[in-house]
């Protein structure tokens, strides 16, 4: 691991002058001069990217921050799309179909609230998957425990986000034989 | 050894590219136990003459296969616990015995904009659909393909071949003598699912949003050798005229085979509804009317005509608003109070042509703990000369 991290120094020092890594796991790192690196925590100030480092100082985080390349394992892989991707960025928000009998709030915090049948129903979400070709997401709904690869509790939707920016929950037109359109709000 | 080294690493290399197919593997379930009681007749409630309580065990593997298909695998297993020696003296499915089997096991592939899929299934269509109201659901050995080629539309058909309801009964005399509700003789160890009636049944039917703020959808059926059926329905969201509210219509008709049903008629029903949110209580109220004569019910053709798609349907009476010469109506009222509970209030009344009038109030309120669903439901029907009561109780723990 040190050794990637070291070859990705040298890489990025020879081709970005930026000292900010994002890592897949959605970590993000400080490139010191002296070659050690150290976490940073990220916030938001006046609409700029601001690292607080844990020598109690501050620098501001350029727009363009170096995103990791290399493939830790295949969560955080999705992690690392669902950090990254328009996609995903797209899915946080609240869709509602055209008769207001189905919602999906999707927030950021990993928090899904689901309205159908006139009942709202709170779960938790994470991306697990995005094929931005075909333009789907593979969300896995209420997962209580993960084994490996294997996910337990809830289920996997695939969710489609056409040209037209309108939802579709594929699994369940699988399971209802309706294809119910979701409009974000 | 270094030989058997390297096959064993081989084998497990092989294994794992095998297994780097399969992706979005989820393995879920849940474990239900149902409690109803009822004073009917000479019952006492709580005393087990008038009781039935079960326990049920879903088990539930998916998973994204090679080549974009996907897959699902369910198990039921249903046991009674030994609540019939003291506290129950019915069960939700029939059959005292423990009793399991596959519910689901399909396949589904996309093609462009067409879907297939295979096997066994749930369905939710008009006239031959999952109820889901029992301990555990009835489902199908079916081929579904659904295409979406028209924008705003949805084209489907469906073969069916067998069936776990009423169906597998494919003697309607007998079937209809079981009175409509679902049989099971998986307690017996015998497999539940028999052949959908004389020879399966094929359904085609659409669904179309392309009318502005309406949602249409069209069906036709024909159960070989049994009966033909159709079913039309418009949902109608009026926000352009009443912000919230909702008008539908549904028309249906079933014409029975006549070597099978000589002596039935066609029958047709008509049923309208309107619904909307009053300070986020939603509200409908709906009617329907159904033909008079000797004729098949408009209802689910898997039970054996037991639950009808009708608006008007009732909370736990089923059998009565989709009979012929039947006027019906139901007022639903629903609230979900965000972290406190759902509550509900039904009421239906079915007016026979002919023998008694069945009519329901039922309030429930239903609540979430962590990964467990609960519901407390009560009751009060009248479908003879006196009303009688029933309290229920669900709960589900997901996992």
């Amino acid at each position: 691991m040190l050794k990637k991290i070291a070859l990705f120094v040298l890489g990025s020092t020879l081709l970005c002058a930026s000292q900010f890594v994002l890592l897949e796991n959605g970590q993000t790192i400080w490139l010191k001069d002296d070659g050690t690196y150290e976490k940073v925590t990220l916030i938001k100030r006046d609409g700029q990217m601001v690292a607080l480092k844990k020598d109690g100082t501050w620098e501001v985080v350029p727009e363009k921050i170096v995103i990791a390349e290399t493939v830790v394992n295949p969560k955080s892989q999705a992690h690392y799309k669902a950090k990254t991707s328009l996609l995903a960025k797209t899915l946080v928000g609240v869709w509602k179909s055209r008769d207001g009998n189905l919602i999906y709030e999707f927030q950021e915090d990993g928090t899904l609230r689901i309205k159908e049948k006139n009942r709202w129903k709170k779960t938790t979400y994470q991306i697990d998957d995005i094929d931005e070709v075909k333009r789907n997401i593979v969300v896995n709904i209420g997962e209580s425990e993960r084994l490996g690869f294997l996910s337990l509790g809830g289920e996997h939707w695939i969710l489609h986000i056409d040209e037209d920016g309108q939802l579709h929950n594929l699994t369940l037109k699988l399971k209802i034989f309706k294809d119910i359109a979701l409009m974000k709000q | 050894m270094k030989f058997a080294k390297l096959s064993l690493a081989a084998i497990m290399a092989m294994g794992v590219s095998a297994f780097a197919d399969v992706q979005n593997i989820k393995v879920s379930g849940d474990a239900k136990l149902f409690y109803s009681t009822s004073d009917k007749g000479s019952n006492d409630l709580f005393e087990s003459a008038g009781a039935m309580g079960q326990a049920a065990l879903d088990l539930s593997v998916s998973a994204d296969l090679a080549e974009g298909v996907a897959s699902k695998m369910s198990v039921v297993a249903l046991n009674t616990l030994g609540l019939e020696n003291n506290l129950v003296s019915q069960v939700w499915e029939s059959g005292l015995g423990n009793q399991w089997w596959v519910s689901e096991a399909w396949l589904a592939k996309s093609f462009g904009n067409t879907t297939v899929k295979v096997g066994r299934q749930a369905l939710d269509t008009p006239f031959a659909f999952s109820e889901t109201w029992s301990i555990a659901q009835n489902t199908f050995d079916a081929a579904v393909v659904l295409n979406q080629d028209i924008q705003d539309t949805t084209l489907v058909a469906a073969w069916v071949g067998r069936g776990n309801g009423t169906n597998a009964l494919n003697d309607a005399t007998a079937a209809e003598a079981a009175g409509g509700i679902g049989l099971n003789f998986a307690a017996d160890g015998k497999d539940p699912f028999g052949t959908y009636y004389k020879g399966g049944a094929y359904a085609f039917g659409a669904i179309t949003s392309a009318i502005p703020n309406t949602t249409f959808q069209a069906w036709y059926y024909d159960v070989v050798s049994t009966a033909q059926a159709w079913w039309l329905q418009a949902d109608v969201n009026l926000k352009d005229i009443v912000d919230g509210v909702s008008v539908g219509v549904q028309y249906a008709g079933i014409t029975p085979d006549k070597n099978l049903f000589p002596t039935k008629d066609d029958s047709s029903a008509v049923a309208v509804k309107v619904s909307g949110n009053v300070e986020g209580v939603a509200l409908s109220a709906a009617y329907s009317t159904v033909d008079s004569g000797n004729a098949l019910p408009i209802a689910n053709t898997a039970t054996h005509f037991n639950q009808s798609k009708l608006y008007t349907e009732a909370w736990w009476n089923y059998g009565h608003v989709g009979v012929a010469g039947t006027d019906s109506f139901n007022i639903t009222a629903e609230y979900s109070m965000e972290d406190v509970a759902d509550f509900g209030l039904y009421f239906t009344n079915a007016d026979h042509e002919t023998g008694n009038d069945m009519t329901e109030v039922t309030v429930s309120a239903s609540k979430t703990y962590g990964a467990v669903d609960t519901a407390l439901v009560w009751i009060t029907a009248k479908d003879s000369a006196n009303y009688h009561n029933t309290l229920q109780v669900y709960l589900t723990y997901n996992f």
